[in-house]
């Protein structure tokens, strides 16, 4: 049975307790799209690390040293 | 005007979720900090595992309005900074160490502070409504290091806060500490 941890601000304890029906269905309707949801995060950064790239040829094609990309784009 | 912090209690997680229950509502502000790891063995080259916050159990998919994150990706051994910024996101992410990942060490953690404004408040429309604010980072020394700053305005709740969770979908190792802070201004 899946558990969360709590711990009680008005009584100082933390105990490890059984989820809800409810809390499992909402556990689980969370974590259906949280794959995608990290699969978007890293498919952007994929996205800015290629457009920097590009640009930083772009850069060197106009005669830019690689110290003066690196001190333009860091 | 002054302001007094009072710790209010401490979670070591290993569960998937974790949560502060039973919140005060005598003070003016929650301070959150974390130090944590997810449980993943995943051997995947991102460091990061995803971490989530949730107020009274809801973690921004339909109640939070406002919510915007922003992360810087940055290698060490390959000096390539990344930022990314995701606005209306539908989740409250933060960037979370996981166990272990391809290619370097298993000692990476992240920490996280978050703050948390006018917890108290029902109001939806003026001045006084929630706001939250929180940075995670995680720095592995051996590779690559993640920092994330998002913030939230929670202007579609209603609702004063009266807990606060943190979840990893892998659960938390062990040695993982939530602490939560209220603040007294006045």
């Amino acid at each position: 049975m899946p558990s969360k941890t709590v711990f009680n601000c008005a009584t100082g304890i933390q105990t490890v307790v059984e989820l809800t029906a409810e809390e499992i269905a909402a556990d689980e309707a969370f974590a259906a799209d949280e794959e995608v949801r990290h699969e978007a995060r890293e498919a952007e950064l994929a996205a800015v690390a290629a457009h920097k790239a590009s640009g930083e040829a772009k850069l060197a094609d106009l005669g830019l040293s690689v110290d003066e990309i690196a001190a333009l784009v860091g | 005007m002054a302001e007094a912090i009072t710790w209010l209690g401490r979670l070591t997680p290993t569960t998937v979720t974790a949560t502060f229950s039973g919140i005060s509502q005598d003070y003016t502000h929650l301070i959150a900090k974390g130090y944590c790891q997810a449980d993943s063995d995943s051997t995947s080259a991102w460091t990061n595992n995803d971490g989530y916050i949730n107020f009274n159990g809801d973690y921004g998919t339909g109640a939070h309005y406002g919510y915007m994150h922003q992360f810087f990706y940055g290698y060490i051994t390959n000096p390539t900074k990344q930022m990314s910024k995701n606005q209306n996101a539908t989740e409250m992410w933060m960037a979370t160490a996981r166990k272990q990942y391809s290619g370097s060490n298993t000692n990476s953690w992240s920490t996280i502070t978050a703050k948390i404004y006018n917890y108290t408040s029902t109001s939806t429309t003026s001045q006084a409504k929630k706001a939250v604010m929180w940075w995670a980072g995680i720095n592995n020394l051996a590779n690559d290091c993640f920092y994330s700053n998002s913030t939230n305005l929670l202007t579609n709740d209603s609702a004063a806060i009266t807990s606060l969770g943190f979840r990893n979908s892998n659960g938390w190792v062990s040695g993982t500490i939530f602490d939560l802070y209220g603040v007294k201004v006045g």
